[in-house]
């Protein structure tokens, strides 16, 4: 979905660690790499460089001026194209995406509850 | 020290617990039988001058273990571009120890017995210890190691158990050498024979968590970052070092940085929200560091510092290609060792990496492994400084790819495909087109020096670095005159991330290889490229790598010949010579200017672009021919092609009306229906200012009709019109529908008053037949044609048009109607093989083409089976 916008903090890093585990979890997927979340800033390397690969390869844009928003630049189009050359097959992205989802989600109303 | 059992992460720490005790085993017997004396001293170091040392330090400091570091260059291969850059481990981490003894002293300057003695001492010995593990050539190594999988399982499993993200593997080497019984054993004796104060028995824990990175003492959770963290004093060090020994200014004000820093006691209601999530609840205060806010400009300074030593440096391509090499002589020699392969870095020194003609034939090597000699010549080419080259640039941010999505999606994989390719499968396909190139140009020779028949060995794809550069400096806390806390990354949002995009932008990938094949792996890369990314024609990346132009071009030619990119679409075969002269260009913009306002259908109006005619489309048409007399014909045709708009439908109408003056009231009446071309001609004719009005409503008054159109073939269609109102029709094959009848009244009102017909353009004989086909209905009417046959050009009034081309033209429109209208009559591609008629007619109007044009000209389809593009695309029938 080309312009959504994330937050690219705690809430997000935490999302995508938890779907990450449950992916792994799950499926049994060897991953080649770990999130762990550092346990003082609670960010990821991991994240944080794809990130910047995301970046680089134009996918998103981090927005002016605190760069802590980034913003989809990939069309569904694109996104279909490149889902059908990633390894482990496209499902398990998507069911990744899914899980990441609902997490930010989620922990996004429990945020706005809190305030 | 090696054995083939082991294996896995146990197997690492074992080989460590070895390699400490072989290292060390000779000193622990010095020092046990008390023939080395504990005794401070002062270094002298070229960055930072004296530096003082304990006794016990002093004593580690002498250990092997420690030498060893000695022999390891603090940037690898750097030295063979910066020739200044020939530092060590060992005086960085001596330097880091200095360092770390200057942030503590600022602290308790500023906070008073903050860090008392105990952890002095203990961050002191950690600075010693942190780069305990680096093997030879530091992070060039560890990068060519992590590659092998039998490696990068070892680091996923240690992560996994100490829950590390990304441990390197100097650091899970560091964290077991120095929990091997031999280490302990050391740190117990240098412990026992100094007097003065030296580091906790704790310390060897403590010293492990710090390497990995983990908290040492919750009440004081940033401690471990005063080695590595934001501001650390391993930063401090080898950015002031790298810079000095390498010539490089430094911009960093380190002495400034360092008297910032600050301690800062908090209650726990005050330690920032994250460090609660972490930090067990404990009576007291916490004890926090941070930089003092009117510091928080040298944290930028160490970012904007650090970004240009990755710039010029740490990044520079030569040093990128010199370590490319090292990284495949690691792994040569991975594949002939016969112990576990993170072994290997451990083996030698950096010298004697480069003269390993002796030192390998120590049985630990297979010498009888193909692997083996590739090993010698690569150091040997290395000790000759005869380094790779690039022979190909690539990334995301070259202009050709931001208006061609399927080349920006090709390249966005290949760099994803190089970034995952632990099994080096691109190198190794991209050796096998080298091969195949080199076999089809006749230079096979030229391969058979090098020892890796593979060639694998002489391809090193460096993708362009996605390092994170700011947010570590990022995560620093500020501390305001009050005392309250806060984030350096909301203090400074810009700097980390402007650092990190100047990188991301500015750092591009590399394919390097031995100066001998750089055209050769050119051209196989620009062939994978193409034929399994459709990334064609990267022409503003030659900036960055040097190829011969004309050479390339020539051996181009020569695998044109032979059919080397025949696999390929037109589209992504490289530009033929012919279209790289200058008259080809020139052509292509007088072409351009002619056929000005032409506006092709858009296929898909879902697409973001639309591709209008520009030069560059044009010169990938003529690009479609396969050869250059092709090519010439080609170009000589398209500039006799012409477009009949909105000037050729007035003037049609104009003179027809100055001719037949009882017309000068005339309304203006599309032929045919509202989805043919007719209505956007009567549009356009209305600059005349006559009326335009649909038939039906036309008839209502008593005026003259002129229908006007863009052209006329055989007449078949208009009269097919005419038959349809007065209900005649003879069943003209039509795919868009019925055609409007009229009533016996409106007939009969269509017939009282003066009707012609005027086409912009068309034959005569069409013409001719529309009149017949009316008088047959009593409808009797004019006719008019503004460009007849004797003045549409065509490919057969085109001068100096060759036979061969016209054929060639009459074949690949075959194809093309076979490809795209299957179901059709074998007769009927032959008849419109040229274009509807087969008069290869040179025609085009504003928003559409007609068929009876040269057909290679408005039809898509298959040509040899491959897609062809349409130079001006005709609107698809329903």
């Amino acid at each position: 979905m080309p312009g959504r916008t994330f937050r690219c903090g705690e809430r997000f890093n935490e999302a995508l660690k938890i779907a990450y585990d449950r992916l792994v979890n799950k499926t049994g997927v060897k991953a080649s790499f770990l999130i762990q979340l550092d346990p003082l800033h609670g960010d990821s390397s991991t994240i944080n460089e794809g990130l910047i690969g995301a970046v680089r390869r134009d996918m998103i844009s981090l927005d002016n001026p605190s760069f802590e928003k980034f913003r989809l630049k990939l069309e569904a189009d694109e996104a279909e194209e490149i889902l059908k050359h990633v390894r482990g097959g496209h499902e398990l992205y998507k069911q990744l995406v899914k899980d990441f989802l609902n997490e930010y989600s989620e922990a996004g109303s429990a945020a706005a509850t809190a305030i | 020290m090696h054995s083939r059992r082991r294996a896995g992460l146990s197997g690492l720490a074992r080989w460590a617990d070895a390699f400490s005790k072989a290292s060390l085993g000779g000193y622990l017997r010095r020092l046990e039988c008390g023939s080395i004396k504990a005794s401070a001293r002062e270094i002298n170091d070229p960055v930072w001058s004296t530096i003082s040392l304990s006794p016990f330090e002093s004593l580690f400091i002498d250990s092997p273990l420690f030498q060893r570091l000695r022999r390891i260059r603090q940037l690898g291969v750097v030295h063979w571009v910066y020739p200044g850059a020939l530092h060590t481990r060992f005086e960085h981490s001596i330097g880091t120890l200095h360092q770390v003894q200057q942030l503590i002293d600022s602290i308790n300057r500023s906070a008073p017995g903050s860090i008392n003695i105990e952890y002095t001492t203990l961050l002191r010995f950690a600075a010693l210890c942190h780069d305990l593990g680096h093997g030879s050539t530091s992070h060039v190594s560890e990068k060519a190691l992590s590659r092998r999988s039998e490696v990068s399982s070892i680091l996923l499993e240690f992560g996994q158990k100490e829950k590390i993200e990304r441990p390197a593997l100097a650091e899970v080497v560091a964290y077991f050498l120095i929990g091997s019984p031999a280490f302990i054993q050391l740190f117990q004796y240098a412990r026992a024979a100094c007097s003065s104060i030296t580091p906790g028995p704790d310390s060897i824990e403590q010293v492990k968590n710090i390497v990995v990175g983990r908290i040492v003492d919750p009440k004081m959770p940033l401690l471990q970052e005063l080695i590595s963290g934001p501001f650390d004093a391993d930063k401090l060090d080898y950015m002031q070092r790298d810079a000095f020994m390498a010539g490089v200014p430094a911009i960093t004000d380190v002495p400034r940085l360092v008297r910032k820093v600050r301690a800062v006691a908090v209650s726990e209601a005050q330690l920032p929200k994250r460090f609660t999530t972490t930090i067990e609840s404990t009576s007291g205060t916490y004890t926090l560091f941070g930089l003092a806010q009117s510091g928080a400009r040298t944290l930028d300074e160490l970012l904007i510092a650090r970004v240009m030593l990755f710039d010029k440096i740490y990044r520079h391509h030569k040093v990128r290609s010199l370590e490319g090499m090292v990284c495949r002589l690691y792994d040569a020699l991975c594949e002939c060792y016969k112990g576990a392969k993170y072994e290997v870095p451990y083996i030698f020194s950096d010298d004697i990496l480069l003269d390993l003609q002796t030192v390998l034939r120590d049985g630990r090597f297979d010498d009888s492994h193909p692997s083996f000699a590739v090993a010698l010549e690569l150091s040997s080419k290395l000790k000759q400084r005869d380094t790779y080259v690039r022979a190909f640039a690539f990334g995301k941010h070259f202009p050709e790819l931001q208006h061609d999505e399927s080349a920006r999606i090709g390249m966005d994989r290949f760099i994803g495909d190089v970034e995952g390719d632990i099994e080096d499968n691109i190198s190794q396909a991209i050796a096998e087109e080298v091969k195949k190139v080199a076999r089809l140009l006749k230079q096979r020779p030229l391969l058979k020096k090098f020892k890796d028949t593979s060639l694998r060995s002489y391809i090193w794809i460096d993708p362009p670095s996605k390092t994170d550069h700011g947010k570590k400096v990022a995560h620093a806390l500020l501390i305001g005159e009050n005392s309250e806390i806060f984030r350096y990354s909301d203090h400074s949002v810009e700097v980390p991330n402007w650092s990190q995009g100047y990188l991301s932008k500015k750092d591009i990938g590399f394919i390097y290889c031995p100066e001998e094949l750089k055209e050769l792996v050119f051209l196989a890369t620009e062939k994978l490229l193409a034929e399994k990314y459709s990334v064609s024609a990267l022409n503003s990346a030659k900036v960055h790598f040097k190829v011969d132009k004309v050479s390339i071009s020539e051996k181009r030619e020569e695998l044109r010949t032979k059919r080397f990119y025949n696999k390929l679409a037109h589209s992504l075969r490289p530009t033929p010579p012919r279209l790289l002269a200058i008259d080809a260009k020139d052509t292509c913009e007088a072409v351009l200017s002619k056929l000005y306002g032409h506006s092709p259908p858009i296929s898909n109006p879902g697409e973001k672009q639309i591709y209008p005619l520009t030069a560059d489309r044009i010169i990938r048409w003529l690009g479609q021919f396969e050869n250059n007399a092709d090519i010439t014909s080609a170009l000589t045709l398209i500039q006799s092609i012409q477009l009949v708009g909105r000037l050729s439908y007035v003037t049609a109408v104009k003179n027809f009306i100055e001719r037949n003056r009882k017309f000068e009231s005339a309304t203006i009446v599309p032929l045919g229906d509202a989805r043919d071309s007719g209505s956007t001609v009567a549009y356009l004719v209305g600059d005349l200012g006559l009326n335009i009005s649909s038939l039906t409503q036309a008839l209502d008054d008593r005026q003259p009709l002129i229908f006007v159109d863009d052209f006329i073939g055989s007449g078949e269609q208009a009269s097919d019109i005419v038959r349809s109102w007065f209900s005649k029709s003879a069943g003209v094959q039509n795919h868009e529908g019925p055609r409007m009848e009229l009533s016996p009244s409106q007939q009969n009102k269509l017939r009282e008053r003066p009707v012609s017909f005027v086409f912009a353009s068309g034959w005569t004989s069409g013409a001719a037949r529309l009149k017949t086909e009316c008088s047959d209905l009593q409808f009797f009417v004019e006719t008019d044609i503004g460009i007849n046959e004797d003045s549409v050009p065509s490919i057969d009034s085109v001068a100096d048009i060759p036979a061969e081309f016209k054929e060639r033209c009459r074949s690949i429109g075959k194809q093309l109607l076979q490809s795209t209208n299957r179901s059709w009559p074998v007769q009927r591609y032959e008849e419109r093989a040229l274009g509807y008629g087969n008069k290869g007619l040179l025609v085009t109007f504003p928003f559409n083409t007609p068929t009876q044009t040269l057909t290679c000209i408005w039809s898509e389809g298959a040509y040899n089976g491959f897609r062809w593009m349409p130079l001006l695309p005709r609107r698809k029938k329903k």
